[in-house]
């Protein structure tokens, strides 16, 4: 039976159906820790009538939810009312697609190519053909992982000497990617390690960073469509609203992943994250949050905003805009605004986790193989990985309902000020910093070079950079002028905008007797 | 294995769209399933006053798509400038540490022409802040 399901489902289909299961569950149950968590911040219970402390609060919710009326009012736009709740939902659900949540399920295999080296003294020749043997013969379902390490090694050493630094890491398929030449002395060897296997992952797409970002953006429809088809005023003012938070705040989150892309020459978020699982000066993790503490920062910011809630949460400000663009919605359809809500933060939260917060990374959790961590043969190992992986994850999202329940509500100039004038910037100038840090400093660090991976110096340096360029850049933003206000004030006799005195009032009028006689 | 190279990668980059494609079509499902059940069980119940629209219970005062503030109009054109931006920087910062690591001037040739856009859109960007575009109030 076991066989046979190896053989013939392939093993991102189960994976696949327990990720949407877990995090449709999550949604559910990160309400309920909403609101418990609001409820103990200012002193309250919280939901404890259902179930033992309130746990089966989501059950009753969504009942209530399939039992409601969903009501739809006469002059709404009738395809695209439907329309928005659903597009809202899709998107997110499949953006959660190229999450890497385990590593790498495989095998490395250590092979002799110095007689294929020998035939062209080729590298990447030598590396592909052997490839090729290698790849002829995969079990079904099992691929051959792109990073290739090959090293040489002295005459007389054997493969014993392996965990040590890897001359190079050859990636297949990308002719692109520089190889050193190599001259091999007499009896030296050259010995290249392949990697097969499956990625604990649903999808892997080596764009994985810019299919979440896609993906993430498209929601922007969802909430301009409802905004737009609800005729409704409040819903129109809503929809405007979240749409430019959304789109202010897309830019600076742009920058800020382009600024780890650039760190690691990759797209793929298991590179990504496997490029941050070991440790600088032995200890310290090599998590880009300590080397990049602005951009996390940054990061973590924008995905407040792009999830619209407070203290960005001017669209759905209930004192002004009643509930914002869902106002119309009732009944599922408006669960499904809520449920994208939350699973949109599940999403932003693992890709944060898998950037900055070293993704399944964590002591003891690295593979056997030093050069490649991701890598292991143990499923239970990739199970515990993602465990860890969902931990953080969970972690990141109370801080998304400590946030909430702690600060107040911005005004709105104030957050697209932050977005435009204040976090561009930054962005920008953090990007332009970390470019050059490469630049300078990458060739000459041994383990960038070989690996692209940050060494402790570098992170070191990184790490003064950010700072060093965010005190600059905030120090300039003061010297700056607004500009010029552009709006069109309107004067309104006895305003606090018009401080010009009253007209007088008219004299007083005769009384109408002594007038008449 | 006679497939040309190129026939290969396609294939493969097909596999690896599939369980996109899965998930595409479970979410569907779920949204379209949920909307239809809750049609189906939930009451339906209308009048007169109930199928206005929500305007804190009076009746609603003129069209809702009218005209509406000009800043969101110019702060969509700018997003889109900046968005195309960093759409343009992605493959660049995918292939400057491979330049940098691989060595020679083509890093430096990167480094400047990158610096060159940036630069570009940072006059743009000056412009706009000097015309109070960021400027709400």
């Amino acid at each position: 039976m076991l066989d046979w399901i190896q053989a013939n489902i392939p093993p991102w289909l189960p994976l696949l159906l327990v990720v949407h299961l877990v995090v449709l569950v999550t949604v559910a149950y990160l309400i309920l820790l909403e609101r418990k968590s609001a409820s103990w911040m200012q002193d309250r219970l919280g939901p404890n009538r259902v179930g033992p402390y309130g746990l089966l609060q989501p059950l009753a919710d969504g009942l209530k939810f399939f039992l409601k009326e969903d009501y739809r009012a006469r002059s709404v736009d009738k395809v695209l009312f439907t329309l928005a709740p659903v597009i809202m939902i899709v998107v997110i659900i499949i953006s959660i697609a190229v999450i890497p949540w385990g590593g790498i399920k495989g095998t490395t295999q250590t092979v002799d190519i110095t007689n294929l080296w020998r035939d062209g003294h080729s590298l990447r020749a030598a590396v592909d053909t052997q490839a090729k043997t290698i790849s002829a013969d995969l079990p079904r379902f099992h691929e051959l992982i792109s990073d290739v390490t090959v090293q040489t090694v002295p005459a007389g050493a054997g493969l014993d000497s392996y965990p040590g630094q890897p001359t190079v890491v050859l990636e297949l398929g990308n002719d692109l990617d520089p190889v050193p030449a190599i001259d091999l002395a007499s009896g030296q060897r050259l010995y290249a390690t392949f990697t097969t296997g499956w990625r604990f992952q649903i999808a892997n797409l080596n764009i994985g960073v810019l299919f979440i970002l896609a993906t993430l953006s498209l929601a922007v429809y969802g909430v301009v469509i409802g905004g737009w088809a609800s005729n409704n005023k409040y819903s129109f003012l809503g929809g405007l609203r979240a749409t430019a938070n959304m789109i202010s705040y897309e830019v600076p989150m742009g920058l800020a992943i382009v600024t780890i892309v650039l760190m690691f020459g990759t797209l793929d978020l298991n590179q990504i994250v496997e490029k941050q699982a070991h440790y600088w000066g032995g200890w310290l993790p090599a998590w880009n949050v300590f080397a990049h503490p602005v951009t996390f920062l940054l990061f973590l910011v924008c995905i407040h905003a792009e999830a619209n809630r407070a203290p960005f949460d001017t669209a759905e400000a209930e004192q002004e805009l009643v509930g914002g663009y869902h106002t119309e919605y009732s009944s599922m359809r408006f669960a499904l605004f809520f449920m994208a809500e939350y699973a949109g933060m599940v999403t932003t939260s693992a890709l944060m986790v898998a950037l900055f917060l070293g993704g399944w990374h964590f002591p003891g959790l690295g593979g056997p193989d030093a050069v490649n961590p991701a890598v292991t043969d143990s499923l239970s190992l990739c199970i515990l990985r993602a465990v860890v992986y969902f931990a953080k994850t969970i972690f990141v999202l109370f801080l998304f309902m400590w946030v909430r329940w702690t600060l107040p509500r911005f005004r709105f100039d104030q957050i697209l000020a932050l977005a435009w004038r204040g976090l561009i910037p930054i962005a920008l100038a953090i990007l332009l910093s970390t470019a050059l840090t490469i630049y300078f400093f990458g060739s000459s660090s041994a383990q960038f070079v070989s690996l692209r991976r940050l060494d402790g110096w570098m992170a070191l340096v990184m790490f003064g950079v950010n700072v060093v360029v965010l005190g600059i850049v905030m120090y300039a933003s003061t010297l700056l002028p607004i500009g010029p206000s552009i709006n069109r004030r309107v004067r309104i006799p006895g305003s606090r905008y018009n401080t010009a005195a009253l007209p007088k009032a008219p004299a007083a009028m005769p009384a109408a007797g002594s007038a008449s006689s | 294995m006679t497939m040309p190279i190129l026939a290969q990668q396609l294939t493969s980059q097909v596999n690896s769209w599939l369980p996109v494609l899965i998930l595409l079509i479970i979410a569907i499902g779920f949204g379209v399933a949920n909307i239809a059940i809750s049609l189906l069980i939930g009451p339906t119940r209308s009048g007169p006053g109930k199928e206005t629209i929500y305007e804190s219970g009076m009746m609603p005062i003129g069209d809702t798509r009218k005209r509406f503030n000009v800043k969101f109009y110019l702060l969509a054109i700018t997003f889109v400038v900046f968005d195309v931006e960093i759409v343009f920087l992605y493959p660049w910062a995918t292939a400057f540490p491979h330049a940098v690591v691989g060595g020679g001037g083509f890093s430096t040739l990167l480094l400047i022409s990158m610096l060159v856009f940036i630069g570009v859109i940072l006059v743009g960007y000056v412009y706009e802040w000097g015309k109070g575009v960021f400027h709400w109030d």
